[in-house]
This record gives structure tokens, C-alpha cells and sequence, in this order.
């Protein structure tokens, strides 16, 4: 199925797309001069991945993955999947824009929007991060899947009294706010969207700088752990397709439903299968590109394109990463939140 | 011209031989490079093993915390200590707080403040800090390449970043501290500073402070043992500087990996168990 | 002051090709630790920095109208976008005066989110790409 959508969806125009967000002026260098193209850019030159000592394609660096590209393709731009140079450049600009408001009015952020300011990222150069199915939406849910949303949110609605959420335990809160995990596969989070890619003979290394995740890929046609052994962050298997790296990913464990902070709609895991792409189309950028399906929870699988950029300029290298030592510094904010909806329902009981 | 030759050869084979006889003599081990450098690889998986996450000095073994839950199980082994020299050089005062920690280390934080200053963060699923996440008792994989290594614990995920090609300054202090690595001959060393004062060294209640400097090194001493001292001092709860040392061996299952210990999940009714009014269980 | 509730504000500017909704990433534990109808602003001196994850905490001496003193704690963001803008652990000293705004904690503990953190002048703390306390050769006052 996965090779049906990769023969229907042409590269080139997400390859173009990306060139040209991330190449900036010099994309417009290669674009014939004095043009005035309107349409997607000429297919670009190629370039050829570099190699490690030992002859596998060089993908290490330092990247990020932070954009504001929604996940889904927003009502307003149905029918539109790339944007023009044009419509990129006026994005680029209304985005910067916006993120200054942000900063002044702190409008969008429960502490002060300086804290994100440097991860906001750029966009992708389509209307979504989901590119298939073609709508930018993701499929629709099996029944068992609305069974269990129906249940999710019966269960959410026990938890709030008008605009309180409440806290009665720390396992209401997210997998995320309890600093267990972060959602896999890793898409665009508020902040800390960094990863660096490590390599050594026989591996491919990527560590996560949120919930300082390491998922070590073998690229030796091992197998997979056995299915009885389920983890938070699965297990992988990698192997090349020329320069591109296939990781085959399985063995979540249902306790994981990314939650908390995810497009994905917070199912458990345990039967979720994704296939990864990692292919450098420059010398900074990575094309991610993604299939994750779950026959229990969704009718088809869906297929979404987020790129790493390795040009963003608070990202420079691996000290840029910093400890997040996430449980560590937890006590104070399970505190307040249990003691808070304690004394939420004081005061409603206090009302009735 | 054949006689330069043979002249010449015959210089290369005696310098071979020579350098392969001090070797022997040395007893040293010449690890396999890492593929375009003149460095050795220590790619793989790790394991200590002994008893110093109980205790890093020497100690009988005893019974476990909770022997009427628990009976043998849990209970604490012997170990030879991996001190040099046996003790630990503390300070009068630090030798006092060091039982004070032993007798609370199992106390559940009821506060915030009681947390931060309280019982072995072990068991609250905290990161382990430097020694201690070498010798905790789960694997670690030590990933290598020529410009940094990534030391990816099994115990909590822990990891650090151990910088070879750069000697950037810490912005703060981390539990896992701040790591500059540099080659002495064959041993990668690691100068790790910027570590905070809330991690121990073991479960007996053996602690630092915020100025503690560690100085690791490890050494391939043949394809399954790599060599680990660690140099310690901290001039606000030691007398002078010390030292541990033990050997680390390499997991050599086939297909081996690390496996996950996710245990927040373990420590959460420990960590706020008071502070609900029904606990889940 | 009004309270303002932290809601999706959507940016309606001219021509927009995206509808720039807030993410739909809320941060849940805003909504379950401070109260937005209880908006709250406090001026007072550092007395300790935490810069940890995942949330800073700094720490404030507050005088009251009557002269006793509270302690008051603040939190606020992640520090890491911080470090790679060039702050470090010195970058606020303690003794600093500075004023914030944010929401109280439901719970009754002195504790506030940072919504907005300035000097008594107005400034905005961190504002700067670079450290203010660093190479900045204007003396502050303390």
C-alpha cells in the first residue's frame, strides 16, 4: 500500500518545495533568470549525499523539526496541497510577524512566549505536515476507534468542572506531563524540537532532545525484538534504499498513546506500524517522511512529510541539546496540580 | 638497490616485532580504530558488575529494606568496595550527613523541599549522575563517533553527550553533568563538570556537592573489557580527591540491545502517593 | 485588570494563507495548576533561579503593604531555547527587582506562571538576543 502512495505522489515537488524553503536566495539562483515562473521550481540539481568513513549516506548533524505548518490541512486551504515561492515568501513574512505579536501580547502561551521564541521554524512549503490521504486530513476512525475516543472523552468529562481540568492522581495526567514520554513518531511539539542524527558502522542514532529519547537503528537486517516485548518507544529496524534510510518500527506498547501534545488523537499503540524515510535532499535538510498505520484505528494508513532543518541558527551543534531532565523538576507541578483540583472540588462541594 | 631494499624491510619488520613485544610486555590490548580515525572503537554495550550501586565501599550483605514484604529478595549482597584505598575521605560533617542519608533513604518527600534534600533518588526515578549511572546495574550503550560519544544508559533512558571536538561552557548545572572528552593514548577521558548536587553515588547515602569534578576514564583492555576509573573530588565534602575503580564488561549476546526501564511510571505513587486521597491501587 | 482567558486566538491580517489558530497543543497543565478568571501581578527581588526542566522556577521576595515579606515562586519556561539564545544560570542574579504577571495557582500556594516578566521599567526580561547582565556595560541597578 505504502508503494501504491509513493508511485502516485511524485517527489520532485516536495523536493523542490523544500529546496526552496530551505535554501532561501540561492533557490532563487537556480531558478532560470529573469523568470517569472509562478508555478512550482524546476526540478533542482542533484545532490549527492556524502558518505561516512565507512561508506553508508552521511545523515548526522544537528536538526530541528520545528514548524508552524499545521498538521492538518486547514478548512480554508482545502484543494491546496504546495504553495508558490510567492505564497511561501508572504507566509515567511506574516509567520515572523505574528511570532513578534506573540512575543509582545504573549497572547498565545500560558508563560511567557519568550521561552518558544526560537522554535517556531519555518514552513514546510505545503498547506500540511499530512500528505496523504490528498485532503491533508487524517482517515477516517474504524468503529473500535470511535468506541475508544467515545470512552476518552466520557472519561475527560469526569475530569473538568466548567473550565478547571482536574488532577486527581498523576495518572490523569498526559504520558508528557508526567515526563514519561513524548509522542512517537515525533511530530511538531511547542518546543525543543531538536535531534541529532549519530552514526557508527552497522547504526543509525537519533537522539531526541525532548524526554532525552535515543532510539539506536540497526541497519543490519536483524530482526525485530520479540512481539512480547512492547516499549514506550517501540522498537526499530533499519536498512538503506540507496540514500535513503527505511526504518521499519513496531513493538509499542498500548500504555503509549501520545498524548498530551499530539495530531495522532491519543490511541494506545500496540498495534501501530510506521515506516520512516530519512533522505538529505541538501547539505542541511532532511526529508522525514512518514507512513503510520493501525488497521484497529484508523481505515487507511496515512502518510505526512515533516523536514529536519539543520540551518536554524540556535541549533548549531550537540551542546545546543541541552539535559531536559524532565521528571527531575516535576514534583512542584504534580503538587499543584492534584492539591488544585482538591481544592476545586472543595469549593464546589462548598457550593452545593 | 636490492640490498637498500632488503635493508628496508628488514628495519620495518624488526620495528614491527619490537613494538609487538612491548606490547606483550605491557600487557596492553590495541582495540580495532574507529573507522577514519586513529582512535579506538568502544561501540557497544556495557555492563559493571558488582555490588557498588548498594555501596561503593565494602560491605556485608544485609537484609533488604522490607524483609517481612520482600524476604531474600531485595536483600543487599557483599562487595569488596570499589574504592581505592577502602574509604571514603569525608569531611567531619559530611561523614554525619552521609548516616543521616542512609537512615531516610527510603522517605517518601511529603514537600517539595523534603524531595530536593531527602532519600535516594533511585528510588524516585531520578537521573542517576556520574559515576553512578556507569555501575546502577543495567547495560548503558556507548555510542562513538569521531567528533562525540553518546553514553545511552538503560537505567531511566539516561544519557549524556561527551563533547570531542569542542570545549563549550555549561549554561547550568545538569544531573548528568556537562562532559569535554579528550584521547590520553588508547583511554577516552572525560572531564564532567557541572553536575548538581541531588544525585548519590550509591544506595548507602554516599553524596557530593554542587562542586563536584569527576575525571572518567575508560580504557580497552581486550575485545570484552574496557577499564573504568573515575577520579572524584569535591572540596565541600571530602578531605582530598579519590578514587573508584572497577572493570566494565561488553554484552556479547548476539542481537543484544538495551531495553527500556521507563520507571517513572515505578516511582509515581512514591513520589506523590501522600498527596492523593485515594491511591490507585 | 481584566482577566483574560487563554483561549485559540485566531490572526486575521489582510491576505492570510494560513488561518493561525493556537495550536492545539494547550498546555494541559496551565489549565489544571493556575485559575485565568484570578489574574495576578507582583513585584519583588530574586532570591533564587531555578533554570531546570521542564518548567524554570524562579524564586521572589515580595513586601507587603504591611512590610512582612512573602516568598512568592514563578513558573516559567523550558530554559533550553534560553541557553541557545546565549543566557546561562547567571543571567538573572539574585537581588534583581523585577515585576510579574500571570494567573494564581488554584491550590492557594504563593505560586504563579510567568506570563509576562519585565523590569520595573518595563522592559521585558530576556528580551534581549544576549545576556543583559553580561558584557552590557550599563551598570544595573540592584
Amino acid at each position: 500500500m505504502r508503494h501504491r502512495f509513493l508511485a502516485r505522489m511524485s517527489p520532485l515537488p516536495v523536493v523542490a518545495a523544500l529546496l526552496l524553503s530551505a535554501q532561501g536566495p540561492a533557490a532563487a539562483q537556480q531558478a532560470a533568470p529573469g523568470s517569472t515562473q509562478k508555478t512550482a521550481a524546476p526540478a533542482p540539481a542533484r545532490f549527492v549525499v556524502p558518505r561516512t568513513a565507512w561508506g553508508d549516506p552521511d545523515l548526522e548533524g544537528v536538526y530541528t523539526f520545528a514548524t508552524l505548518t499545521p498538521f492538518q490541512r486547514p478548512a480554508a486551504q482545502a484543494g491546496k496541497d504546495v504553495l508558490t515561492e510567492e505564497e511561501q515568501k508572504t507566509l515567511e513574512e506574516q509567520l515572523k510577524k505574528k511570532l513578534q505579536e506573540n512575543i509582545v501580547t504573549n497572547e498565545h502561551f500560558s508563560y511567557n512566549a519568550i521561552w518558544f521564541s526560537s522554535d517556531e521554524g519555518r514552513p514546510t512549503g505545503r498547506t500540511s505536515i499530512l500528505i496523504d490521504p490528498e485532503d491533508g486530513r487524517l482517515p477516517p476512525l474504524t468503529e473500535r476507534a470511535q468506541q475508544l475516543r467515545a470512552e476518552m472523552q466520557a472519561h475527560a468529562a469526569t475530569k473538568r468542572i466548567g473550565k478547571d481540568q482536574l488532577v486527581d492522581s498523576w495518572e490523569d495526567l498526559s504520558i508528557y506531563n508526567r515526563c514519561i514520554g513524548r509522542p512517537m513518531p515525533r511530530v511538531t511539539q511547542e518546543y525543543n524540537q531538536g535531534a541529532q542524527i549519530l552514526q557508527t558502522p552497522g547504526y543509525v542514532t537519533i537522539f531526541y532532545e525532548s524526554m532525552h529519547d535515543v532510539r539506536v537503528i540497526p541497519v543490519d537486517n536483524r530482526p525485530h525484538l520479540d512481539s512480547a516485548i512492547r516499549q514506550w518507544n517501540g522498537d526499530s529496524r533499519g536498512h538503506w534504499e540507496a540514500d535513503t534510510l527505511v526504518v521499519d518500527w513496531t513493538n509499542f506498547s498500548d500504555k503509549q498513546k501520545s498524548d498530551g501534545s499530539t495530531p495522532f488523537g491519543g490511541f494506545p499503540q500496540g498495534n501501530l506500524h510506521v515506516t520512516e524515510r530519512f533522505r538529505k535532499v541538501n547539505a542541511t535538510t532532511i526529508d522525514y517522511l512518514v507512513t503510520v498505520e493501525d488497521p484497529t484505528i484508523w481505515t487507511r494508513p496515512f502518510t505526512f512529510d515533516l523536514p529536519w532543518r539543520g540551518d536554524d541558527p540556535t541549533y548549531r551543534g550537540p551542546d545546543d541539546l541541552f539535559e531536559y531532565a524532565c521528571h527531575e523538576g516535576n514534583y512542584r507541578m504534580v503538587e499543584n496540580s492534584i492539591t488544585a483540583a482538591k481544592a476545586v472540588r472543595k469549593a464546589q462541594a462548598g457550593k452545593k | 638497490m636490492i640490498a637498500a631494499i632488503t635493508r628496508a624491510i628488514t628495519v620495518a619488520v624488526l620495528i614491527l616485532l619490537a613494538t609487538q613485544v612491548e606490547a606483550q610486555q605491557r600487557g596492553a590490548y590495541r582495540a580495532p580504530r574507529f573507522p577514519g580515525t586513529q582512535t579506538p572503537d568502544l561501540n557497544g554495550i556495557w555492563q559493571a558488575v558488582n555490588s557498588a550501586n548498594w555501596d561503593i565501599e565494602p560491605h556485608v550483605a544485609t537484609p533488604s529494606a522490607f524483609p517481612a514484604l520482600l524476604g531474600a529478595i531485595g536483600a543487599e549482597p557483599a562487595g569488596q568496595g570499589v574504592v581505592e584505598g577502602g574509604k571514603i575521605p569525608y569531611q567531619p560533617w559530611a561523614e554525619k550527613k552521609k548516616k543521616e542519608n542512609l537512615e531516610k533513604r527510603f522517605s517518601h518527600p511529603t514537600t517539595r523541599e523534603l524531595n530536593d534534600t531527602t532519600g535516594d533518588p533511585e528510588a524516585k526515578c531520578y537521573l542517576p549522575g556520574v559515576p553512578r549511572a556507569t555501575y546502577i546495574g543495567l547495560p548503558f550503550q556507548i555510542i562513538q563517533t569521531a567528533r562525540q560519544v553518546l553514553l545511552s544508559y538503560e537505567f531511566a533512558s539516561a544519557t549524556r553527550m561527551v563533547y570531542l571536538d569542542r570545549k563549550p561552557t555549561a549554561p547550568a548545572d545538569s544531573w548528568m553533568g556537562w562532559s569535554i572528552g579528550s584521547w590520553d593514548g588508547d583511554t577516552l577521558v572525560v572531564d564532567v563538570s557541572a553536575l548538581n548536587d541531588k544525585t548519590w553515588f550509591d544506595r548507602a547515602g554516599n553524596f557530593h556537592s554542587d562542586a563536584l569534578h569527576v575525571v572518567e576514564r575508560y580504557t580497552p583492555l581486550s575485545p570484552y573489557h574496557l577499564m573504568y576509573e573515575a577520579t572524584i573530588e569535591d572540596s565541600k565534602v571530602f578531605t582530598r580527591p579519590w578514587k573508584i575503580s572497577m572493570p566494565l564488561y561488553r554484552r556479547m549476546e548476539p542481537n543484544i540491545q538495551p531495553l527500556e526501564f521507563k520507571c517513572v511510571e515505578f516511582s509515581e505513587e512514591f513520589l506523590y502517593g501522600h498527596l492523593v486521597d485515594k491511591p490507585s491501587k | 485588570m481584566t482577566g483574560k482567558y487563554f483561549g485559540a486566538a485566531v490572526a486575521a491580517c489582510g491576505v492570510l494563507l494560513f488561518v493561525l489558530t493556537a495550536p492545539a497543543w494547550a498546555h494541559h497543565s496551565f489549565a489544571s495548576e493556575y485559575d485565568a478568571d484570578m489574574p495576578a501581578k507582583i513585584q519583588g527581588t530574586v532570591k533564587k533561579v531555578e533554570w531546570i526542566n521542564p518548567h524554570s522556577w524562579i524564586t521572589i521576595d515580595v513586601k507587603g503593604q504591611d512590610g512582612a515579606v512573602q516568598t512568592w515562586e514563578i513558573e516559567a519556561g523550558a530554559p533550553n531555547a534560553m541557553f541557545r539564545k546565549g543566557f546561562n544560570k547567571d543571567s538573572l542574579p539574585v537581588g534583581t527587582e523585577i515585576v510579574v504577571t500571570g494567573y494564581l495557582a488554584k491550590n492557594g500556594l504563593h505560586r504563579i506562571n510567568g506570563r509576562d516578566l519585565t523590569f520595573p521599567d518595563g522592559r521585558k526580561l530576556f528580551m534581549a538576543t544576549s545576556n543583559p547582565f553580561g558584557e552590557d556595560p550599563e551598570k544595573k541597578d540592584k
